[in-house]
């Protein structure tokens, strides 16, 4: 018990100034460690898996999003292209979550131009997209790969956002990432594998976890 | 009127927290007010976020909590709303009220949320300051449906509260923990939305608001200090005239 409470903590503290709070910033991990219920669960594991961070700066930290929201955009480009409503009712999909997938994809574009225009105002040089093959074959593999990458796109989110140092760059994380969570939900739904919201908190990826799950997608 | 209570609360919590702490004061000074702005920039995407920070240089700009503990019990205070909310509501109802696993799906919420208030109590506990406790609510609903209304309402509240409060929190820890709470809410806002037969991401960025807009939404809902079961107990002993 111990050992892995030890695991907790993590000397990163945010805008440098908080060096006489990071025993209590540990002590709040700790209590909700031992909070006992999947909350407790939750939080171990998120902590354990990025104890510190893997983002050089806030800069870094938007490109990594940007990485993701680009795959996204063009996941859903291409494949509502793709598939017309005839497709989705084949597949057994009712017209309304052919609507709902434009509207996804809407927002994820959005993302990238927000997000673009944000590192740019911050000087820095946005990445852009690339060339991706999501391995689906019909519709309902579409759907399937749309599931895993919103969810993947939220803990990606969660785990990233408590190392932006910037107050205002946090805040337009913060309203991207509940974003994505509705779209994560959303497709648990329509899919049905598993409830829209599995744990009480939501686990948080790392950068190499997050890198791990959506580099195969990415073949150029 | 019915805000009062809450609205007393934040004071009485802010201000002992800001006795206790008062050399951790000033250190964010000119990071609040980001939340609207933010958003508003974002909203407008081709804008960008240097509108944000033009926003950030108003002369009132200063942390809207004193410290983290301040932003915990915040969120305690929504959190034991809403806890109770899914806790008396869930047993006035039963699975036939809903459409076909509704019911259960509304009791997992009801588990996060419970989770939620415990994680929080415990944290705010470790940390040295006072958990706010639950107070009584009226939540005027009066059948099935407009419980459901009412759920989509406080899911969504939550998300725009602690999108608004997020950048404010100065521990590492603690702000995973709010972001691991905040995409939790937004799943349970995105199904509430479905089911009420709203669109379940309305917009491209969430919208946050500071705790005067929380306060205007959630303050009527909030009826005394004290849950509403105690007061119950007191009426019961107490015949009327």
């Amino acid at each position: 018990m111990r050992r892995s409470q030890e695991g907790l903590l993590v000397p990163a503290t945010r805008r440098g100034l908080l060096i006489g709070s990071t025993k209590l910033a540990a002590g709040g991990a700790l209590a909700f460690a031992v909070a006992g219920g999947p909350a407790a669960r939750g939080l171990r594991s998120a902590r354990a898996q990025d104890p510190v961070s893997s983002f050089t700066d806030d800069l870094d930290v938007f490109n990594y999003a940007l990485t993701l929201e680009h795959l996204e955009n063009a996941f859903y480009r291409d494949g509502l292209a793709e598939f017309d409503e005839a497709a989705f009712e084949d597949g057994g999909f009712d017209a309304q979550v052919r609507e709902y997938f434009e509207l996804i994809g809407q927002h994820e574009q959005d993302h990238v131009d927000a997000i673009t225009a944000a590192i740019e105002d911050a000087g820095g040089t946005p990445v852009e997209e690339q060339t991706y093959d999501f391995g689906y074959e019909d519709v309902e593999g579409f759907v399937g790969v749309a599931q895993a990458l919103e969810t993947t796109g939220t803990q990606a989110y969660t785990g990233a956002a408590p190392f932006i140092s910037d107050p205002n760059l946090l805040t337009a994380a913060l309203t991207i990432h509940g974003v994505e969570a509705r779209h994560a939900a959303y497709l648990n739904v329509v899919t049905g594998v598993d409830v829209p919201f599995p744990e009480a908190l939501e686990p948080g990826l790392s950068r190499d976890e997050v890198l791990a799950i959506a580099g195969p997608f990415i073949v150029a | 009127m019915a805000d009062r209570p809450l609205h007393e609360r934040f004071l009485e919590t802010i201000t002992e927290e800001r006795q206790r702490l008062a050399s951790r004061r000033g250190f964010l000074g000119g990071s609040a007010k980001v939340a609207s702005g933010g958003a508003l920039a974002l909203a407008g995407a081709g804008l960008g976020l240097r509108a944000a920070r033009a926003q950030d240089a108003t002369p009132e700009a200063g942390a809207e909590f004193p410290d983290d503990i301040a932003i915990l019990n915040y969120a305690l205070t929504l959190e034991h709303l809403e806890f109770a909310f899914y806790r008396d509501g869930l047993e006035e109802f039963s699975a036939d009220d809903f459409d076909e696993g509704v019911f259960d799906n509304l009791g997992l919420i009801r588990d996060h949320e419970g989770a939620h208030v415990d994680a929080l109590t415990a944290t705010i506990t470790e940390l040295g300051g006072t958990p706010v406790g639950e107070a009584g609510y009226d939540f005027g609903y009066e059948d099935a449906e407009g419980f459901l209304e009412v759920a989509a309402a406080l899911e969504n509240t939550g998300v725009r509260a602690y999108d608004g409060a997020g950048a404010d929190i100065q521990s590492v820890d603690l702000l995973a923990v709010a972001g691991q709470i905040v995409a939790v809410e937004a799943r349970h806002a995105s199904y509430l939305n479905l089911l009420n037969g709203e669109v379940p991401f309305p917009e491209s960025f969430e919208d946050p608001a500071d705790s005067e807009e929380i306060l205007e939404i959630a303050g009527p809902f909030i009826v005394s200090d004290t849950p509403a079961a105690d007061e119950g107990a007191e009426e019961e002993a107490t015949p009327d005239a």
